[in-house]
């Protein structure tokens, strides 16, 4: 067809260029671009179809016998009307005139640039014979096995699996299996369906079967009832159960149930009551053959029973190690038993031959009945047992009053108590007196003698009656002491007939301290501190027997407040009396001489405080140092700090006036001098500190100006306000002094010259 | 069968038929008969390869639709 189309063209272009120009060439080739697609379609049929010689021979002839049809014309107009048009003007133009042999030669020559021709399989047979060549292979077929050659011929391809192809297939091999089984079934049901078929086809065939089956039934009843009628007249009937009640007797007493044993407790089953007992399950492999009965119910109540103490045992938590026993048994070497909860599935069905009873078993039931004799007798209050009644004693309205059972419950008062009491007031039992080293503390021996009194007379008037006055007792306390040192043998020689005396028990109390209750409550609770300050108490009256005990076991104890431990007098002694010796310090009250003395020491030692206190030796001197209104803000807690914290912007000052320096004027005066010692004013200053601070001082040149600007203002300062910087004036009046005119001449060499 | 197509970018363009087990050679003249070019003055190319005139077209691993570079010496 190109070949064609470019001869089509070449005559477009009335010959103007039969060769092939570049120029022509070009716009070929444009065209081609442009309507790439359009020349595709219509070459295809052409070109394959016709050889490029045989087309042209062809259409030579077409065109000259006129055989081309005017419907193909039309078709071909259709599709490209350019073409056809131009198809329509060769026409013509070859109809008109154009030697057959030009164009054949041109045919001839090679086809235009861009044209491709393809010969015919048939030509090209043809052309190869001439060439001498093997015929051109035809497409393969696929071979016999379903094999593809590839493009080389050498492998056989296997096609791949047509997956569509096979569903189809294997549905139809489905409907076949079950079209298979259909048959199959039909055929095994064709017997009865052909039976049915055969009898159920109508209604009325049925009807009458059915009731046919129904009389017969109906006849067989009668005649059964018949029968029975006879036999009754006849006693057959009766006969025959008496015999099957013996018969059943007979097999069946309980003989036959001797011995049979029941899996349950006597005491489960109850005592008047039936019970419905089976026989149990047991294995059928089970080698003993003893049949065990039970009773369903009561086998459900043990299980909840058990269930019940399983969960108790469960409540009681893992533990590791049930029984000690059983670790000990391990230590010595023993297999060590699995835990003991494992017992029951170990030894599963042990305990249930031998639990239970065997049925006649006579003398079990006597055992049951002896027990339950004994435990009535038991709950009646037999044997040695004592039982305990839970019914408390009648409650009674609690009283303020002792009854009189109470009273005379109380405690007798000895006889000695008063006499120990009423000497002990006398006078104070000094620590000193027992220094001698006796055991027997006798509180007898502190006796005051009327000389001793009046030895004290002086100094101390009465110290029972006397105010509680800290110095003062103090200073009677050391005189007391004193006189004591020099009175000291011959007391001892007292104490020891006194002791003779009075043989008491104290002797062996001495040697042994006695702790009771009371006496240790009473020691926990310490001294009242209030006790006989209002005066109003007889010191001892209200003491109470035991402590009166107490006292007279070891008389220093009891004011010992909170402490047991003996006082060891002798070594206490000269530590004392250095210390009453001491000039500086106020001898210690002694603490020996009952609750006055325990109170003197309390008060001396600050443990209490009194009413109306009088000042310590040194308060006064105290007093004068300690600042009147002295309190200590706590500067972390408290409002102002907070506050200032929180609006610091406004006024964060403290609240308060400091009011403590309210007349503080301090006197400040700020000046800052250079490295010269020149005195700077603020500015400077500032600028002097900013280049300390910044550790950068100003240039050079500042620097200079800043001298310079100096050593102006020295000089500044330095000239007189009366001359001139040079001393004219000074000169003036120098010269006029000389002179001794009012005068002076002034001349010069112009001057001279001028004048 | 397999259908090569020739091209000298000149504006000669041919599609031959032939068979794999041709020889070049063979090519060539079915080329020639068609372009009426001499045989002898074909030179066939793929890229800098120039195939040789007696060898197989299967050697060269020429297939069916491949393009052909066409050159004349």
């Amino acid at each position: 067809m190109g070949s064609k189309k470019h001869k089509k063209e070449s005559k477009k272009k009335k010959h103007r260029s039969r060769s092939r120009s570049p120029l022509q060439n070009e716009e070929r080739e444009r065209k081609k671009h442009r309507k790439h697609k359009d020349r595709k379609r219509d070459r295809s049929p052409d070109v394959e179809e016709v050889p490029v010689d045989s087309h042209l021979v062809k259409e030579k002839e077409s065109t000259r016998s006129q055989s081309r049809s005017s419907s193909e014309s039309r078709e071909r107009r259709a599709r490209d009307p350019a073409r056809s048009l131009r198809d329509d003007a060769e026409n013509n133009r070859e109809r008109s005139s154009e030697s057959s042999a030009l164009t054949a030669e041109r045919s001839q020559s090679p086809p235009g640039p861009g044209a491709q021709e393809s010969l015919s399989v048939d030509d090209t047979n043809k052309l190869r014979a001439k060439l001498g060549l093997k015929p051109l292979e035809h497409a393969e077929k696929p071979a016999e096995d379903g094999k593809i050659k590839d493009d080389l011929g050498e492998f056989y391809h296997k096609p791949a699996a047509n997956i569509s192809q096979q569903k189809k297939s294997e549905k139809i091999r489905e409907k076949l299996e079950l079209r298979k089984e259909k048959r199959k079934i039909e055929q095994k049901l064709q017997t009865t369906l052909l039976a049915e078929e055969s009898e159920d086809d109508d209604a009325a065939a049925w009807v009458q079967k059915s009731r046919d089956i129904d009389k017969q039934k109906r006849e067989a009843a009668k005649r059964a009832a018949m029968l029975d009628e006879m036999d009754a007249v006849f006693g057959v009937s009766e006969l025959l159960a008496e015999d099957e009640r013996r018969e059943r007797q007979r097999s069946y007493t309980r003989e036959q149930l001797r011995g049979l044993r029941v899996a349950h407790d006597l005491d489960a089953i109850g005592d008047e009551r039936e019970v419905v007992l089976t026989l149990a399950d047991k294995d059928v492999l089970a080698e003993d053959k003893e049949d065990v009965l039970v009773n369903v119910n009561i086998v459900d109540d043990e299980r909840t029973k058990k269930n019940l103490l399983e969960a108790k045992k469960a409540k009681a938590g893992y533990r590791a190690y049930d029984d000690e026993a059983d670790l000990e048994a391990a230590a010595l070497g023993f297999a060590r038993p699995v835990l003991a909860k494992y017992d029951d599935e170990i030894h599963k069905g042990r305990d249930d031959k031998t639990r239970g009873f065997h049925i006649g078993d006579e003398h079990l039931l006597d055992d049951k009945h002896f027990r339950d004799l004994m435990r009535q007798e038991r709950l009646q209050g037999g044997g040695e047992k004592r039982l305990e009644s839970l019914n408390l004693p009648q409650l009674r309205l609690a009283s303020d009053y002792l009854d009189e059972h109470e009273i005379q419950a109380k405690f007798k008062k000895s006889k000695r108590k008063g006499k120990i009491r009423k000497k002990a007031k006398q006078e104070p039992i000094d620590v000193d007196d027992y220094d001698a080293g006796t055991a027997p503390l006798e509180t007898d021996d502190t006796d005051v003698k009327p000389a001793q009194l009046a030895g004290l007379a002086g100094l101390a008037g009465d110290a029972d009656d006397a105010e509680p006055d800290g110095e003062l007792q103090a200073a009677l306390a050391r005189a007391r002491r004193l006189r004591q040192a020099a009175a000291h043998t011959h007391k001892v020689e007292e104490i020891l007939e006194r002791v003779k005396e009075e043989p008491t028990d104290t002797e062996a109390a001495a040697s042994s301290m006695v702790l009771d209750a009371t006496a240790e409550f009473c020691r926990t609770l310490g001294d009242i501190p209030t006790y006989g300050q209002a005066g109003n108490r007889d010191h001892l009256a209200e003491i109470m027997d035991f402590e009166r005990e107490d006292m007279e076991v070891e008389p220093e104890g009891d004011n010992n407040a909170g402490a047991w431990s003996r006082v060891d007098v002798d070594n206490e002694k000269p530590a004392d009396l250095a210390a009453g010796s001491c000039v500086g310090l106020a001898a210690e009250p002694s603490l020996g001489a009952g609750v006055w003395g325990a109170l003197q020491l309390a008060l001396s030692k600050g443990y209490l405080e009194r009413a109306g206190a009088a000042p310590m030796p040194h308060s006064a001197a105290r007093h004068l140092l300690t600042a009147r209104h002295y309190s200590i803000e706590d500067k972390t807690y408290g409002e102002d700090d907070k506050y200032g914290r929180r609006e610091r912007g406004g006024h964060s000052g403290p609240l308060q006036d400091f009011r403590e320096k309210n007349n503080f004027r301090p006197n400040i005066k700020l000046e800052y001098v250079d490295d010269d010692g020149r005195p700077l004013c603020p500015k400077e200053a500032f600028r002097y500190l900013s280049h300390k601070f910044h550790g950068k001082g100003p240039g050079k040149n500042k620097q200079e100006k800043r001298i310079k600007k100096a050593v102006q203002e020295g000089l500044m300062k330095k000239m007189s306000s009366t001359d001139t910087p040079l001393g004219t004036l000074q000169m003036l009046q120098d010269k006029q002094r000389e002179t001794q005119s009012p005068y002076i001449v002034l001349s010069g060499v112009k001057r001279e010259n001028t004048n | 069968m397999l259908e090569v197509t020739c091209n000298d970018r000149l504006g000669k363009k041919v599609r031959v038929k032939c068979n794999p087990d041709d020889t070049v050679g063979d090519l060539k003249k079915l080329i020639a008969a068609q372009t009426g070019t001499r045989y002898d003055k074909i030179v066939l190319k793929k890229w800098y390869t120039v195939f040789k005139d007696h060898i197989k077209l299967s050697d060269y691993e020429i297939h069916d639709g491949m393009n052909l570079e066409l050159y004349y010496q």
